[in-house]
């Protein structure tokens, strides 16, 4: 496992990072680190603990050990410090539904204590290259699933944060928008934006990840560039799918494939 | 309709109305099965049975007041009381349906008929408010079976039953034309229409509290009438009726109540499914709630010294208690309460009519308050899964508190100051009561909204069900009888002063010392209220529960 470094060039440093709920271990003393201007993606089976990791990263949830650090601030003494330089893109969207899209991003907005001009300037490029304009006054409940991410996007990047975090943030998306949100990924890694990504479609890890972590239950499995993460699993030329199935043991599917159609 | 189906869908349902604990980690406990339901209600029942027993062994020989007349009244009015006490229940509690659970209940793709899931509804509500006529059978048991009367018990416990399905399939129709009032106005989508909508559930809900109260019909018939046998016009009282030709041994005339009111049961469900059947929208309805291009928020709210994030927390709330079905209910509690307490006044029921207008006009000062309370200890709570959003963003527990207390308390005293009017016009106040009322009630609507947001903060309940709480249940029991009994101690002068006054006693010296040592009282209680709030709150979002 790697420790994180301590340089200025860290936006995240994790380490031994501990959760549990009741008798289950969430996440067992996670240790890593994110660079500037890094896409790291971090990998796992269901319930192998990339969403608890993500949450207690941003203040949402407390760590049982550990510590978290994002651009120095500490999340456990300075959680609105940390949430003021962060973006957040949950697995679920999780609106204020009686809200217009609008209106639930100027909350946001305003949350992030950004000015009227500010506003107005970025949720109208948000709404325009999401093809949101023209829904932009229904209210969120009348949304599809796809449209609730857009909005839920277009919030975590409202106050154009320093570090984004994006929990599954592709679901639901239909191809351009999805499209749209990995090259508005690659170029805001390259304006130093550090982006912690999970997702389960490991082609898009694949294509817009610098670096890798995979997890399972809580521990951190491995963790290198999809090339040196093929290298080490001996499988040179196949894809991170083949290498993800083999490190978390699930390679063989055949049989449960063939007991579910008999 | 299958009664095997109709069964498991009241089981659902109520479980769903028992399984509202923050996480699910209570999940396996008994007190979230239906089981512990039956156990607390034959508690209740045996609770009640006993004390009463003990109270009937021991009654006095008053003049002119025999156990024989409290046995009779009690059975006769039995019946006719559970159904306005699970309607008043229902309109807090079982009305909230979230549009999001409205739109998508499974109900809506299984093959499931309208009649059976009407009846399932009602028989679900009977079940979860089974407490009522647990205690009520608990307390008549031991008087009717003192004077004899024990068939006639089990008759009106039956009957009472009857009359509670009764209760409940009114609350299914009340839904369902809440729901036809919701769509309609949603259709027109303007923001104007939003309000109508407001507007006009807010008039059905106390428009049927004031119609559909057996009571308050029996006092209206009576008031035009004046022919007491205007009861028979009444179908809630009905099942009354029966037990009285019971008791005086008429037959005929109790074959034929009895017919009636299972006709009148029979005649409620085929209207509660004729109603859902066409009020009913499975689909959601799509709603523009401006028109033109985005204008950002103003910073009015600003100028009243609340911070950015403070006055969009204010906004938010503000738009969730106009647009979301499930936030009427509680807009509507002065209305109704109001309502409930006038009515005597005018209808003259139960011979309040020509009774000192203080005892008919004191609760009305306690309606900003209870509203207050409860208004308060459900704004937390009602964020939902939303709440997620207040962990995710930079909000701190100090600008929470402020904003949910700021939107509470403009309610709360808004409320307050009609009902101090009212009151005063009602009660005919002199200066020193009125001045007194002007100075307590404002500080029953601070206490009891800081009490509410400390309960509130501390017993939330986010879980998004078909029929949300928003506090949990143990809070509420908790919070209700508190938070009235320090809003009664607080305006306790005023209620001295009216009784002294109809004794006829100066109490000049004595009631400017009760005022202002009430207000002290109030002003504590306002502090560590305050101060309970806040620590609720910073535990609150110290960490989100998953």
């Amino acid at each position: 496992m790697s420790t994180p470094s301590t340089g200025d060039a860290n936006a995240l440093e994790a380490t031994s990072l501990a959760k549990s709920f009741g008798s289950t271990r969430a996440v067992d003393h996670l240790t890593f680190a994110l660079r500037r201007g890094e896409i790291l993606g971090l990998l796992g089976p269901n319930g192998s603990g990339k969403s608890t990791t993500m949450k207690m990263i941003l203040g949402i949830l407390k760590p049982d050990s550990g510590s978290a650090k994002v651009y120095g601030r500490d999340v456990l003494t300075d959680p609105i410090g940390v949430k003021e330089v962060s973006g957040y893109v949950p697995e679920t969207p999780q609106l204020y539904e009686f809200l217009s899209g609008v209106e639930y991003l100027d909350f946001v907005g305003d949350m992030y204590g950004m000015g009227p001009a500010a506003k107005k300037e970025r949720i109208s490029q948000f709404l325009r290259a999401l093809e949101l304009d023209g829904h932009e006054n229904d209210m969120i409940s009348g949304y599809s699933q796809g449209m609730k991410q857009k909005i839920t996007i277009t919030a975590a990047l409202m106050n154009k944060p320093k570090l984004l975090v994006v929990d599954e943030g592709l679901n639901g998306l239909d191809p351009r928008s999805a499209k749209i949100v990995k090259d508005l990924l690659r170029e805001l890694a390259r304006e130093g934006v550090a982006i912690l990504f999970s997702t389960h479609i490991l082609e898009i890890a694949e294509a817009i990840c610098d670096r890798v972590l995979i997890m399972q239950r809580g521990n951190l499995l491995a963790e290198g560039t999809p090339a040196e993460l093929r290298r080490r699993a001996g499988m040179p030329g196949s894809t991170l799918e083949d290498v993800f199935l083999k490190m978390t043991g699930t390679e063989d599917l055949k049989e449960v494939v063939e007991a579910l159609t008999r | 309709m299958k009664p095997a189906k109709v069964f498991k869908i009241s089981d659902v349902l109520v479980k769903s109305q028992l399984r509202s604990a923050r996480s699910g980690r209570f999940s396996g406990s008994f007190l979230n099965r239906p089981a512990a339901v039956v156990l607390i209600d034959a508690i209740a029942f045996t609770v009640s049975a006993t004390i009463v027993s003990r109270f009937v062994s021991a009654f006095p020989f008053i003049p002119g007041f025999s156990l024989a007349t409290i046995a009779r009244e009690t059975l006769i009015f039995l019946p006719a009381l559970l159904p306005p006490m699970i309607f008043v229940a229902s309109l807090l509690f079982e009305l909230n349906v979230s549009s999001k659970f409205a739109a998508s209940d499974t109900m809506n793709w299984l093959p499931v008929s309208q009649s059976e899931y009407v009846t399932a509804s009602a028989l679900s509500i009977c079940f979860v408010y089974s407490i009522l006529p647990a205690l009520a059978f608990g307390v008549t048991l031991p008087i009717a079976g003192s004077q004899g009367l024990l068939p006639v018990w089990v008759l009106a416990a039956l009957l009472s039953i009857l009359a509670l399905f009764t209760g409940a399939l009114l609350v299914e129709i009340l839904r369902a034309t809440l729901n036809r009032v919701s769509t309609s106005a949603m259709g027109r989508a303007r923001r104007g229409a939003l309000l109508v909508r407001l507007a006009i559930s807010i008039t059905v809900i106390v428009i049927f509290q004031f119609f559909f109260n057996p009571l308050a019909l029996l006092g209206l018939l009576t008031f035009f009438s004046r022919d007491a046998a205007a009861s028979f016009l009444v179908p809630f009282l009905w099942p009354s009726s029966v037990v009285r030709e019971a008791l005086d041994g008429q037959a005929l005339w109790l074959l034929a109540f009895a017919g009636l009111s299972v006709g009148f049961a029979g005649f409620m469900t085929w209207a509660a499914v004729r109603v859902r059947s066409r009020f009913w929208s499975p689909s959601p309805v799509s709603v523009t709630v401006s028109h033109g291009e985005y204008t950002p928020s103003s910073g009015a709210l600003q100028g009243f010294g609340f911070s950015a994030v403070e006055s969009a927390l204010i906004r938010k709330d503000l738009k969730g208690l106009t647009r979301r079905r499930e936030m009427v209910p509680f807009l509507a509690i002065p209305f109704v309460m109001t309502a409930a307490f006038l009515l005597p006044q005018f209808t003259g029921v139960g011979g309040a009519r020509g009774a000192s207008s203080g005892a008919v006009g004191f609760p009305l000062l306690l309606v900003g308050g209870i509203f207050a309370l409860i208004f308060s200890s459900v704004s937390i709570g009602q964020e939902g899964k939303a709440i997620a959003n207040i962990y995710a963003l930079p909000v701190t527990p100090r600008q929470y508190l402020r904003a949910k207390a700021a939107l509470g308390l403009t309610f709360a005293l808004a409320a307050t100051a009609v009902m101090v009017i009212v009151t005063s016009v009602i009660l005919g106040l002199g200066e020193r009561e009125i001045l007194s009322v002007l100075i307590l009630a404002p500080a029953v609507a601070v206490e009891e909204t800081f009490i509410g947001l400390g309960f509130g903060s501390r017993f939330p309940d986010f879980s998004e069900r078909p029929r949300p709480r928003f506090v949990r249940p143990v809070g509420m029991l908790v919070a209700f009888p508190t938070g009235v009994a320090i809003m009664l101690a607080t305006i306790s002068p005023v209620f001295v002063s009216l009784i002294a006054w109809s004794a006829a006693v100066d109490i000049d010296s004595l009631y400017t010392i009760l005022t202002a040592a009430a207000l002290i009282f109030s002003v504590a209680v306002s502090l560590l209220a305050y101060r309970w709030a806040r620590g609720g709150i910073v535990s609150l979002l110290r960490e989100l529960e998953v």
